[in-house]
């Protein structure tokens, strides 16, 4: 069977150290993408377990997957969680949540867990919307934005393009800022003739005399993505002080934030350096849904 | 003489061998953009092994497709629409009119008596990946390139979704997946919406006769997209065996009359 080098892995996760049998109240959330799933179980307000997994084409069955995968070998069932929240795009297929809950306060929400109470800018990068949101000091969301309808896609489309180019999907980020200048980027109206086009790059007389490299045109097609997310970036309301863009305290959640592709270069246009994390950023939406019930 | 056709397209690379022209051997091998070569070696190398040659046997070598210049050891370059023509004439001697559908690129010829080419039109750019949409499509909802092939026709009334982009034909089709519709069901909304965006092609053309019209490229093989175009074009297409190597067939015709 040929290498389906678009499919990244799951993961999964769970505490050695903790014993869930010990906590006083045990919380879970649920985020059902559009691409991916991640399930989040906290003991006590502390990750305990998380799981991520491919969505696939039946919500209601990632949802109850992400869960399980979470908590398999630790001897937790499903009846031992105390209280579930959904959010994302099949949400309405958690059957078993109590409660659903906003995408963009999960994300906010699971943000600040991740990259502490300093972040102020949120970069959400999904398998279809890309939003952009900006926190109080507190844990409110001030304004927020998120992508029109031909900028959707972004993480989807790193997908179909793994494919394409046969380039394992957990590398063409990396591989894409291994050049000594960013070329120009492919198409940053739309990702469908950015597929074109990058592939018609391969075709170009610079290519074809080795000037142009396989890295450089990875490179082009990041930055047009890179692009795409700027300009919702751009559409948040500026901050009140100093000539910047954005607050600057910025962290990445979804799947994409593990793109440095993509993550590198919309830091290089900002100007700015986004937070490390103590967890998975795309573990964002599930975890803020789990801290949130 | 035993001359070559190589087709190096966006997804795949097809060989065709043929042996003082009659088909001897085909191969296919997996290109994705910068390892052409390599995929066009793999595929010769399976066409030479069905027709029990060596590549010393080889007189003469002609590419064609989107990197045909990316190919070292072939002896010349011919477009796609003259290699689809010549493929389509040899096919359906009658034919008049060649619809070429692959991953990228939907290309439609009209043809002469003599089987030269009267008109060429391309995708624009709204219908470029049809082929490569649908195989993305398929593994977003699980489902078999075959399971594709074999899907329903769009019921009247069903679900549909955008067939002018395929960025939001992929919004809809999760918006439909969260309406608890049958995959099955979008798939066929998916497929005929890529039959739509394929017409678009054919509208830009006057189509000679409408049954006299040959169907090229990887879509061919897809059933339920065959359907779909003809019930939206109103074409009844001639779909010959193993249509996906059209382009490496002329490729290799040409080779063998010049």
């Amino acid at each position: 069977m040929t290498k389906e080098y678009w499919r990244w892995p799951g993961s999964a996760w769970a505490s050695q150290d903790a014993d869930w049998r010990r906590a006083d109240r045990i919380t879970a959330g649920v985020d059902v993408g559009t691409t991916s799933s991640q399930a989040v179980v906290l003991c006590d307000g502390e990750v305990y377990a998380y799981a991520s997994i491919h969505t696939g084409a039946d919500f209601r069955k990632a949802a109850g997957a992400v869960v399980e995968k979470a908590i398999d070998d630790t001897g937790m069932r499903m009846a031992d969680i105390g209280a579930v929240a959904g959010t994302g795009w099949g949400s309405d297929h958690i059957t078993f949540a109590g409660q659903i809950l906003d995408e963009v306060l999960c994300h906010a929400k699971g943000a600040r867990h991740i990259y502490g109470r300093e972040v102020r800018t949120v970069v959400d990068l999904g398998g279809q919307t890309t939003k952009a949101i900006l926190l109080y000091d507190w844990d409110r969301v001030r304004d927020f934005m998120m992508n029109d309808k031909c900028a959707t896609g972004m993480g989807r489309n790193v997908e179909y393009l793994c494919g394409l180019l046969q380039v394992p999907i957990e590398e063409i980020g990396e591989l894409s800022l291994s050049v000594s200048e960013d070329p120009e980027p492919v198409s940053t109206t739309c990702y469908a003739f950015a597929d074109t086009e990058t592939m018609g790059l391969f075709g170009r007389p610079e290519y074809r005399s080795d000037k142009m490299t396989d890295n450089e045109v990875y490179a082009s097609h990041m930055f047009s993505i890179a692009w795409r997310v700027l300009g919702v970036i751009g559409r948040l309301q500026p901050p009140d002080v100093g000539d910047v863009k954005v607050c600057k305290e910025l962290g990445f959640t979804g799947g994409l934030a593990k793109n440095p592709g993509v993550t590198k270069r919309i830091e290089r246009e900002l100007g700015v350096t986004a937070l490390a994390g103590r967890y998975d950023p795309q573990l964002a939406g599930a975890l803020g849904a789990a801290l949130l019930i | 003489m035993i001359t070559a056709g190589i087709d190096m397209g966006m997804e795949y690379v097809k060989a065709v061998l043929l042996r003082d022209g009659e088909a001897a051997g085909r191969g296919i091998g997996l290109s994705g953009g910068a390892r052409r070569e390599s995929a066009a070696r793999a595929a010769l190398e399976g066409a030479l092994k069905e027709a029990g040659l060596s590549a010393g046997d080889i007189g003469k070598t002609v590419a064609t497709g989107k990197g045909k210049f990316d190919l070292s050891f072939a002896d010349k370059q011919v477009t796609e629409a003259v290699a689809a023509a010549k493929a389509a004439k040899r096919l359906c001697p009658a034919a008049t009119c060649v619809m070429d559908a692959g991953c990228d690129e939907t290309l439609v010829l009209t043809l002469d008596g003599g089987g030269k080419i009267n008109e060429a039109v391309l995708n624009e750019k709204c219908a470029a990946g049809v082929g490569g949409f649908l195989q993305n499509m398929a593994r977003r909802l699980e489902l078999s390139l075959e399971e594709m092939s074999a899907l329903p026709p769009v019921a009247a009334g069903g679900a549909t979704v955008n067939d002018g982009c395929i960025v939001f034909a992929e919004l809809d089709m999760l918006s439909l997946l969260n309406r608890n519709v049958p995959v099955r069901e979008i798939a066929a909304a998916l497929t005929d919406a890529a039959a739509v965006r394929v017409c678009t092609v054919l509208n830009d053309v006057t189509v000679p006769a409408t049954d006299k019209v040959v169907l090229l490229g990887g879509l061919a093989k897809n059933k339920a997209f065959v359907r779909a175009l003809e019930a939206r074009s109103g074409i009844s297409f001639v779909i010959p065996d193993h249509g996906e190597y059209g382009g490496a067939l002329g490729a290799a015709q040409i080779a063998l009359d010049t």
